[in-house]
């Protein structure tokens, strides 16, 4: 054990000295485009995370390299492979979001199952109107309302979207809450049309509402404990009291690493350990090539990186074991409101409690939404005191 | 239910690498320096990531966030050689630059809003405005304006609370605002089970 130990950390060592400035995770513009997609679709176990995938990505197949992507540069390449990414990617999207429609289809009770046909036509008008729009998303909208009428409506949605945020947004935003207040899950009134919608106008509305309430849907199967609310004053409340506890808990938890770990370059090879003695031994290798690979920095280079990358891609599924692990542990003790029941996670809150209180003095009690939990906390922060004690702070 | 492996492993390594670049840097620091400079690395970690990671944020962007997110660690000036060791030199030019795009952006809005704020005209057409819509609105019953004239204010009181919590939003209204909010909850998510487990790691294994 210490032999492989210090043997690990030898050959860490040396590749962090001495490997060029790698990029890890772009896996190629094109080339690690198909293989990207699939690779999602396998490894999630998760039926609704193709659902998230297809709610949260768009089309385009192409990625462009760390910082690069993050500010948006232009892409070298020229517009015709651009516009041929784009099929490509709409391919892929729509095989993605096939299911994702499907089982959103399964979900909610009332939406169509959107032609994939269609939602590849629409990716056009998508992708110069929105950025974030799937394609579930946008055939689910379709599939409630005659094609060619929502065809021009989508297109007007689009340019109406634009010309919104231009124009003085009030009146369409108050025409669009003109019906009463509406709950986000509308699920009787998209195909009725009331009064007003032949107007184009409205149909632009409407097709905002609607897009509104599908990402307040989601929103609400992302905040815990925003099931039992109904009504988006009080979801966005939810949303925001959760958004801040979150902020609060990267903030503390932060702060945690820095005093549990003062020599912040130790923390990688130990960490890898852990996660590599828990899960099966030739992950091993694929974690330290991860980590050497990744140990040059971002963003310039793919080619190399995409080359160690594909001889791990079965072993990826090893490697993402020690991950998977390490995360699934970490996911177990998270911070939760319904789990009550289980004692680490209420442990795990109450130690962020209690130091909250302490460091930043703040008062968790106000928040509305940890009242119900708040109360059995404070029974264990008797039994804490000590455990507190115990933290080096 | 969260995020896609691919980006959990793509913030965790990112992670790791400005984590160590923090350390490097910050032997000597104090307590709340080294805690920024975790805060500062996690954060660009997860702004990266997310731009790598996500296929889709394409469109030529990423997701909005995650660039003003960068662009306020970037705006302060002792970041600066972390910022440059983590990105890049290239990458913390175009930080900087989206620094100085966003307040600049921030003071034009400022004028404008007080302009707006000033000038009587825009008052009475915001009142006549929402009469309008109100009118329009309540056509089935007048006694439901002002609930719903009362429903539509919190609503918009909660959009401009979570425009202030959500960086980069407040240039942005409505949809897109919800849909920043999505990606940012779900990052944000991810970005704590990560630290969660860097901390359980590092701690078994310092005892």
């Amino acid at each position: 054990m210490e032999g492989s130990r210090a043997g690990a950390g030898d050959y860490i060592a040396s590749l962090l000295s001495s490997s060029p400035r790698l990029d890890f995770g772009v896996l190629g513009a094109d080339g690690g485009g198909g293989g990207e997609e699939d690779c999602l679709d396998k490894f999630c176990g998760d039926p609704g995370f193709a659902a998230r995938a297809a709610r949260l990505s768009s089309f385009s197949g192409q990625r462009f390299p760390g910082a690069a992507g993050l500010f948006g540069l232009p892409p070298p390449v020229p517009a015709a492979s651009g516009g041929g990414g784009e099929f490509a990617g709409s391919r892929e999207a729509s095989s993605v979001s096939d299911p994702a429609s499907v089982m959103k289809d399964a979900n909610d009770k009332k939406r169509k199952a959107p032609a994939a046909a269609k939602g590849k036509g629409k990716e056009s008008s998508f992708q110069a109107g929105e950025q974030k729009d799937p394609d579930a998303k946008r055939c689910k909208t379709e599939g409630g309302e005659g094609s060619p009428a929502k065809l021009k409506s989508e297109q007007a949605g689009s340019d109406s979207s634009v010309e919104d945020g231009g124009q003085n947004q009030k009146p369409p935003g108050k025409g669009k809450n003109a019906k009463p207040v509406e709950p986000p899950k509308d699920y009787v009134h998209v195909r009725a049309r009331r009064g007003q919608a032949t107007d184009s106008h409205s149909l632009a509305e409407r097709v905002r509402r609607e897009r509104i309430s599908q990402r307040m849907k989601v929103l609400q199967d992302l905040v815990p404990g925003c099931n039992k609310v109904i009504g988006k004053a009080l979801m966005l409340d939810e949303i925001i009291n959760y958004v801040q506890s979150l902020q609060r808990q990267v903030e503390f938890l932060s702060m945690k690493l820095a005093t549990v770990n003062p020599l912040d370059f130790s923390n990688l090879p130990t960490l890898l350990q852990k996660d590599m003695f828990q899960a099966c031994g030739p992950s091993a290798s694929s974690v330290f090539s991860l980590e050497s690979s990744s140990s040059g920095f971002p963003f310039s280079d793919q080619g190399d990186v995409f080359q160690s990358f594909v001889p791990n891609g079965l072993e990826n599924q090893c490697g993402l074991n020690p991950l998977d692990l390490a995360l699934s542990q970490a996911t177990n003790g998270q911070y939760g409101f319904q789990d009550g029941t289980a004692g680490t996670n209420l442990q795990q809150r109450s130690y962020w409690e209690e130091d909250l209180q302490s460091v930043f003095h703040i008062d968790n009690n106000g928040q509305s939404q940890e009242n119900g939990v708040s109360v059995s906390a404070q029974s264990f922060h008797g039994q804490l005191q000590e455990g507190h004690m115990k933290m080096e702070f | 239910m969260h995020a896609p492996r691919k980006f959990k492993k793509a913030f965790m390594a990112q992670l790791l690498l400005s984590l160590r670049e923090a350390g490097q840097a910050s032997k000597s620091m104090g307590l709340r320096e080294r805690r920024d400079a975790v805060r500062l690395s996690s954060d660009v970690a997860m702004a990266l990531a997310s731009a790598r990671a996500r296929p889709s944020a394409a469109a030529l962007r990423s997701t909005a966030w995650a660039r003003a997110l960068v662009a306020r660690h970037a705006a302060e000036q002792r970041n600066e050689a972390l910022l440059r060791r983590i990105m890049g030199g290239a990458g913390y030019e175009m930080a900087a630059a989206a620094a100085r795009v966003r307040k600049e952006a921030r003071s034009r809005r400022i004028v404008r809003r007080s302009h707006w704020v000033c000038s009587g005209a825009a008052g009475r057409k915001r009142r006549s405005s929402l009469q309008l819509a109100a009118g329009s609105g309540g056509g089935g019953g007048g006694s439901r304006c002002s609930a719903m004239a009362a429903a539509r204010r919190m609503v918009r009181a909660r959009l401009q609370v979570l425009r202030s919590l959500v960086p980069g939003g407040e240039a942005m209204r409505g949809l897109s605002l919800l849909s920043e909010t999505l990606d940012y909850v779900v990052c944000l998510k991810t970005q704590v089970e990560l630290l969660q487990c860097l901390c359980k790691g590092s701690r078994s294994q310092l005892g």
